[in-house]
C-alpha cells in the first residue's frame, strides 16, 4: 500500500507561485470577487507564505509553498460532526463535500490554515466555465474544501498501468503543483518506497517537516535551503 | 416535516442528536432536501474526450513551448511543454493565466471603428473583414501618394517569425519605420555594443556560471526568459551539480531575487557603477583578474596613443584613480571589507556572470553603469566561456531583410529608436510627418514612461490601427481595432528569447478554434499585400499566416543544421554528434520537419561553439574595449567634432540627482513576477498573487519603510497620496522592512484606463515617473523620481 508523500527543496523554490495556479485551473478553484479578496477569502490550495523575519538591512524571507500537508494524525478529522473529512489508506485526507455541513470546525482545528470555507456561490464570469476540468466537480456553496493531492489524477494513472497491464511506476500519479513547477523544486511520490525519489530526499539532512512538533505526522517535507559554502565542491551545507 | 432545512438548523439538530442521524427518517429527508437546496448552485461540468495539443506561450517574450489539455473544443488545462528546451515542462503562473486570457469576459467580440472623435469615441463593430478593407485602402492611398515611408508599425516582439514578416512588409511597402518596444534590457545591449561590437540579443551561459554578480536586476521577477531562469537558478542550487552557486544580488530594495539570492547586498540607490568599478580596482590591485584575456582580447586597459600621438586614459588608470577601495565604500554605503570579500570571491569562483545594471523589464538602466558592471566579464574572462557571456545564434537563413539593428546608431535605418522616441518624432513632424500608425498588440500608453506624451502626440497621426485582443489604454486612441487572437487559438511563433544563447524556433497551430472575430496581425498584413499588389505581393507570396510559417521551416531545412525539439538525452545526443561535425537529422526532407515542428513544438540548434572571437568581439579592434571606439566615434559624429572627452568612451558612474525638500523621497517602481512587463492585471489568476509578500492583492500598494513612514505620520495601511513634479497618485501603504528607508515603491502593471473593471484597479506608478531620456541611446528610462507622500 503506497504513502504518497511531497518533498519540497526550499533551496530552489523561486516564489514564483505557479504551484498555486496550476492547482487552481486544474481543480476548479474560483477566484473570488476584489471585495472578497480582501477580507482574506480567496480559496488557494497551496499557497506560496513569504515569511519575512528580521529588520532592514538584516532581512531573511523563507518562501514557503505549502499545500495540504496530509497528516497521518489528521487533527480535522477529529473534529468534524458529520465525518466529512477522512484519511484514505494511502494516507490523503479528504473532503466529502456531500456530507460537509460548513461548520468549519475543522479550518479552525487546522494548524497548517490549509482548509478553506466557501463563502459564495462559485462564479465563474463570463466563459471562464469553459476552461473547468470535468474531472473535478465544482464545490457548492457553504462547504470546506483542500487539496486533495489531485486524487483524480491518482484515479485516472491507476486506470491507466491497468489498461496497460502494468504496475503504477513512479511518476504516473503526479499532483498539478509539482508537474508544473519550473525550478523543479518540488517532488511527489510513495514514501513507503524505499526506492522513491521522495522516500531518499525525506532521509536526507536537510528534511524537516512543518510544526513535527504537534504531533501531525505532516507527509509535506521540507528540504532547508542551506547556504553558499564557499564552493568547496561538499555541495549546500545542511 | 416542514421546517425549512437551513444548514443552521441541520447543525443544532446534528449537535443535539448525532446517533440519531444515521438511524432517523428524518436526517435522511433532511439530506435530501439539502441536495434538492444545493442543486440549484451546483456548476455542472460537460464532459468530452481528451486530447493534447502543443503551444507557444505568448504571455511574455520568455518563448515557453505548451502543452495544452482539451476537452472536446475547451481547452481546460495550460501545462509546460515537456520538451521544449526552454521550460521543459515547468511553466509560470503568467502562462498558465493564458487560459483566462482566452476565456475572459471583455475580450473583443468584433472589430471597433471609431465614429467619433478621439477624445470622445463611439464605436462601432463591424467585421474583420471590413476592417480588414479599410486598412488596405488606407495604406494603398498612403502609397500611391508617395508616403509610404510616413506608416509606422510598432511591434510587441524582437524575436520570433512575426517581427520578420512585419518589417519583410515594411521593407516592401517602403517605410524605415518599423520599431518595438523599448525593454528594460536596452541600456545592457547598449553596453555590449560598445564593448564588444555585438548587435544581437544578450545571453548568458547562466546554467553552467559559478558566480552571478546582479546589479539590481530583477533575475528571478519576470525578467529575460523567466521559466530558463528558473531552470539555471535550481540548478545552481542543484546538490546533483555538485557544487552550489553563489547568486549576489546587489540593490537597495530587499526583492523576491534578493531573497532568494545567497547573499544580498543593500545599496545606495544608482551607484551600482561605482560598486562594480571599486571591484575592479580590488581585481586589478590585488591581481585577481584574468591577465591573459586582457592581454589578449581587451583593449583600452592601459594608458594608450592613438594615430595622432594623443594620449588617453586606460580603464587601469581610471579605476586606480577615481574608484579606490574606500571611496566606493562611501559612495555606495557597501562596506569595504564585503565590497574586497565579493572581488576575491568571484576571482576564486569563475566562471563569473555580471550583469547590470538596475533596471527590471520594462525600465532600461543606464549605458554607462552597464558598461561598469559588464568590464568586470573582461577583467574575469568570463566572455564566450561556458557559464559565461555568450552572443545569440541567428537563426539561420532565409530572411530578406536584417532585423539587427545598430542600438547606438538607430537612425542609421529607421527614424526612430523605439516606441519610447515616437512622440516627439511624431510632434515635431521631423523629417517628415507621419501618416498612419499600427500598434500590433503594444500599449505604449500605459507601458512607456512617457506614456502621456504617447497619447498626445497620436491626436497627431491622422489614421491609427490597433491590433488588440482587449480595448486597451492605447487601443481605445485608435481610429480601428481588430481583435487579436489570443495564444491558444491561432498559429503562434516563438523566437530565441533574450538571455538565451541557442537559436530557437516554436511553431504551434491553434489549440481551439477562435472564440471571437478574430484576426492574426500576420494573416492581416499578408492581406493586406495581396490586395495591394505589385512589389508588396510579390515580396510576400503567402496565403496566410501558416503558409508563411511553412516557408520559413524551408528554411531552416536549407540551412541543413539544428534539430526538432526532442529529449533532454536525445538533445545531448545531437549536441555531441554536431560537435563532432555530424549533423543527423531526425527527418529528411522539409515537409517531415514541418510534420515534426508541429508535433513536438519547434526546432533550435543544441550545440554552441565557443571562443570565435571574430564572432564574439567585432569591434574596432577586435577586442573587448574598456575604452568604447563605437562610442567615441558615436560622440564625434554627433558633435561634428574631434574632440572628444575619454570620459564619454570609458565606464563612470553616472551622476545622482538629488532629493529635495519638497520631495524627500526616491521613488522606485518595481515589477512582481505575475505582472512582469507591465502586463496581466486583466487576469484575476495574476491579480490574487501579485502582493504576496506584503499581503496585498486586486490593487496597488506603496512599499514604504516602517521607520519612514512613521516620520511622515503615515499608518500601515493607511491610504496615502504619492505626489511628484509631474502628478500624483493614491495608494495603500504597506509597512515593509525590505524598503530601504528613504525608498518607496509602487508596483508596475496596475492602474491601466481602458481595458475592462479587472484591468482598471490600482495606480499606474509610470504617471507620476520623470523620464530621463539615456544621454548615449536615448532610451526612455525612469529611475530618479523624487516623490513626498502623505495621508490622503
Amino acid at each position: 500500500m503506497p504513502r504518497w508523500g511531497m518533498v519540497i527543496d526550499l533551496a530552489k523554490c523561486t516564489a514564483c507561485q505557479a504551484c498555486t495556479v496550476a492547482c487552481q485551473t486544474e481543480n476548479n478553484v474560483p477566484c473570488v470577487p476584489p471585495k472578497e479578496a480582501a477580507r482574506g477569502r480567496i480559496i488557494s490550495w497551496i499557497s506560496v507564505l513569504p515569511q519575512i523575519e528580521g529588520e532592514y538591512p538584516r532581512l531573511s524571507m523563507r518562501p514557503t509553498p505549502l499545500p495540504c500537508v496530509h497528516c497521518d494524525n489528521p487533527p480535522c478529522i477529529r473534529v468534524c460532526p458529520v465525518q466529512a473529512t477522512a484519511i484514505n489508506p494511502e494516507g490523503v485526507v479528504r473532503q466529502i463535500y456531500a456530507r460537509c455541513i460548513g461548520c468549519r470546525y475543522c479550518t479552525n482545528a487546522c494548524p497548517y490554515t490549509r482548509r478553506m470555507f466557501n463563502w459564495y456561490k462559485p462564479e465563474f464570469p463570463g466563459e471562464f466555465t469553459e476552461a473547468l476540468n470535468p474531472d473535478v466537480s465544482v464545490r457548492p456553496k457553504g462547504v470546506v474544501e483542500k487539496c486533495t493531492l489531485c486524487h483524480h489524477r491518482l484515479q485516472k494513472a491507476r486506470d491507466e498501468a491497468r489498461a496497460a497491464k502494468r504496475e503504477l511506476a513512479e511518476g504516473d500519479y503526479v499532483p498539478a503543483c509539482v508537474e508544473i513547477c519550473p525550478a523543479g523544486a518540488m517532488y511527489f511520490g510513495d514514501l513507503e518506497d524505499h526506492n522513491s525519489t521522495v522516500a531518499a530526499l525525506a532521509r536526507s539532512r536537510r528534511a524537516f517537516k512543518p510544526l513535527e512538533e504537534l504531533g501531525t505526522h505532516p507527509k509535506v517535507i521540507y528540504l532547508a535551503q542551506g547556504e553558499w559554502s564557499g564552493g568547496d565542491g561538499q555541495g549546500p551545507r545542511t | 416535516m416542514s421546517f425549512t432545512f437551513d444548514r443552521r438548523n441541520f447543525l443544532r439538530f446534528a449537535a443535539g442528536g448525532a446517533v440519531g442521524v444515521a438511524t432517523s427518517g428524518v436526517s435522511l429527508k433532511g439530506i435530501s432536501t439539502l441536495n434538492a437546496a444545493i442543486d440549484s448552485e451546483l456548476v455542472r461540468v460537460p464532459s468530452g474526450p481528451e486530447s493534447w495539443a502543443t503551444g507557444v506561450c505568448n504571455m511574455c517574450p520568455g518563448g515557453c513551448g505548451l502543452r495544452v489539455r482539451l476537452i472536446g473544443n475547451r481547452a481546460v488545462k495550460i501545462q509546460g511543454n515537456p520538451l521544449h528546451p526552454i521550460n521543459r515542462g515547468g511553466l509560470c503562473p503568467k502562462g498558465l493565466a493564458g487560459l483566462q486570457e482566452l476565456y475572459h469576459p471583455d475580450r473583443l467580440r468584433t472589430a471597433l471603428r471609431n465614429t467619433g472623435t478621439r477624445d470622445n469615441p463611439r464605436w462601432k463593430g463591424l467585421s474583420s473583414d471590413e476592417a480588414l478593407g479599410l486598412v488596405s485602402e488606407r495604406m494603398r492611398k498612403l502609397r500611391d501618394a508617395g508616403e509610404a515611408r510616413s506608416l509606422v508599425v510598432v511591434d510587441r516582439q524582437r524575436s520570433g517569425l512575426l517581427p520578420r514578416l512585419l518589417s519583410r512588409f515594411m521593407t516592401a511597402y517602403g517605410s524605415p519605420n518599423y520599431v518595438t518596444m523599448p525593454t528594460g534590457m536596452d541600456a545592457l545591449q547598449a553596453a555590449i555594443y560598445a564593448q564588444q561590437g555585438v548587435s544581437e540579443q544578450v545571453a548568458y551561459d547562466f546554467s553552467n556560471s559559478r558566480y552571478v554578480l546582479s546589479f539590481g536586476v530583477n533575475l528571478l521577477e519576470g525578467w529575460g526568459a523567466p521559466v530558463a531562469m528558473m531552470r539555471a537558478f535550481s540548478r545552481w542550487r542543484d546538490a546533483a551539480s555538485g557544487r552550489r552557486a553563489k547568486l549576489v544580488q546587489i540593490e537597495p530594495r530587499f526583492s523576491m531575487t534578493a531573497a532568494r539570492a545567497d547573499e544580498w547586498v543593500p545599496i545606495r540607490p544608482g551607484t551600482e557603477a561605482t560598486l562594480a568599478l571599486g571591484m575592479a580596482y580590488v581585481l586589478i590591485s590585488e591581481g585577481l583578474y584574468d591577465a591573459d584575456f586582457v592581454r589578449e582580447h581587451t583593449f583600452g586597459f592601459e594608458d594608450w596613443r592613438d594615430a595622432e600621438g594623443n594620449s588617453h586614459t586606460g580603464f587601469k588608470s581610471l579605476v586606480k584613480s577615481e574608484y579606490r577601495l574606500n571611496d566606493a565604500a562611501t559612495v555606495t554605503g557597501v562596506p569595504a571589507d564585503t565590497i574586497l570579500r565579493l572581488a576575491r570571491e568571484a576571482a576564486q569562483n569563475r566562471p563569473v556572470l555580471a550583469i547590470g545594471d538596475r533596471h527590471n523589464s520594462s525600465l532600461p538602466g543606464n549605458v554607462y553603469a552597464a558598461m561598469a558592471v559588464h568590464s568586470l566579464n573582461g577583467l574575469l574572462g568570463s566572455i564566450d566561456v561556458p557559464g559565461g557571456v555568450l552572443v545569440q545564434q541567428q537563426l539561420p537563413g532565409q530572411a530578406l531583410v536584417s532585423n539587427a539593428k545598430d542600438p547606438l546608431l538607430p537612425s542609421a535605418q529607421t527614424h526612430v529608436a523605439n516606441a519610447g522616441e515616437l512622440p516627439q518624432a511624431i510632434v515635431s513632424k521631423r523629417p517628415y510627418p507621419m501618416q498612419m500608425l499600427l500598434l500590433n498588440q503594444v500599449n505604449p500608453v500605459f507601458a512607456l514612461p512617457n506614456g502621456a506624451a504617447f497619447r498626445s502626440a497620436m491626436k497627431d497621426v491622422p489614421f491609427i490601427v490597433s491590433f488588440s485582443a482587449f480595448l486597451d489604454d492605447t487601443a481605445v486612441l485608435a481610429d480601428l481595432v481588430i481583435p487579436a487572437p489570443t495564444g491558444l487559438e491561432s498559429w503562434q511563433d516563438g523566437g530565441t528569447p533574450p538571455t538565451v544563447a541557442n537559436a530557437i524556433v516554436s511553431i504551434s497551430p491553434p489549440a481551439v478554434r477562435p472564440r471571437k472575430d478574430v484576426r492574426h496581425p500576420g494573416d492581416v498584413m499578408l492581406s493586406v499585400a495581396r490586395s495591394l499588389g505589385g512589389s508588396l505581393a510579390a515580396a510576400l507570396p503567402f496565403a496566410g499566416y501558416e503558409e508563411f510559417l511553412r516557408n520559413e521551416v524551408n528554411g531552416l531545412y536549407t540551412a541543413q543544421a539544428g534539430a526538432v525539439f526532442g529529449s533532454t538525452l536525445e538533445d545531448s545526443w545531437n549536441r555531441l554528434m554536431e560537435r563532432s561535425g555530424w549533423w543527423a537529422p531526425s527527418y529528411s526532407n522539409a515537409d517531415e520537419l514541418w510534420q515534426q515542428i508541429k508535433k513536438q513544438g519547434g526546432w533550435w540548434e543544441p550545440a554552441y561553439s565557443h571562443g570565435e572571437w571574430s564572432h564574439v568581439l567585432r569591434t574596432k579592434s577586435g577586442r573587448f574595449e574598456f575604452y568604447s571606439q563605437a562610442l567615441a566615434d558615436l560622440a564625434k559624429q554627433r558633435r561634428r567634432t574631434e574632440k572628444i572627452e575619454d570620459r564619454e568612451c570609458l565606464p563612470h558612474q553616472p551622476t545622482i540627482p538629488e532629493a529635495t525638500t519638497n520631495f524627500p523621497l526616491l521613488l522606485m517602481p518595481v515589477e512582481q513576477l505575475p505582472l512582469a512587463g507591465g502586463e496581466g492585471a486583466h487576469l484575476p489568476y495574476l491579480q490574487q498573487i501579485a502582493g504576496v509578500h506584503v499581503f496585498a492583492n486586486w490593487d496597488s500598494w506603496l512599499e514604504i519603510h516602517p521607520e519612514t513612514a512613521r516620520t511622515f505620520g503615515i499608518g500601515d495601511g493607511d491610504s496615502v497620496w504619492i505626489e511628484s513634479g509631474r502628478g500624483r497618485v493614491q495608494a495603500r501603504a504597506r509597512f515593509y522592512e525590505g524598503a530601504r528607508p528613504g525608498v518607496v515603491h509602487l508596483p508596475l502593471g496596475y492602474g491601466h484606463k481602458s481595458g475592462g473593471e479587472w484591468a482598471c484597479r490600482g495606480v499606474n506608478p509610470l504617471e507620476i515617473v520623470e523620464e530621463q531620456p539615456d544621454p548615449v541611446t536615448g532610451l526612455p528610462s525612469a529611475h530618479w523620481t523624487y516623490v513626498k507622500v502623505y495621508r490622503a
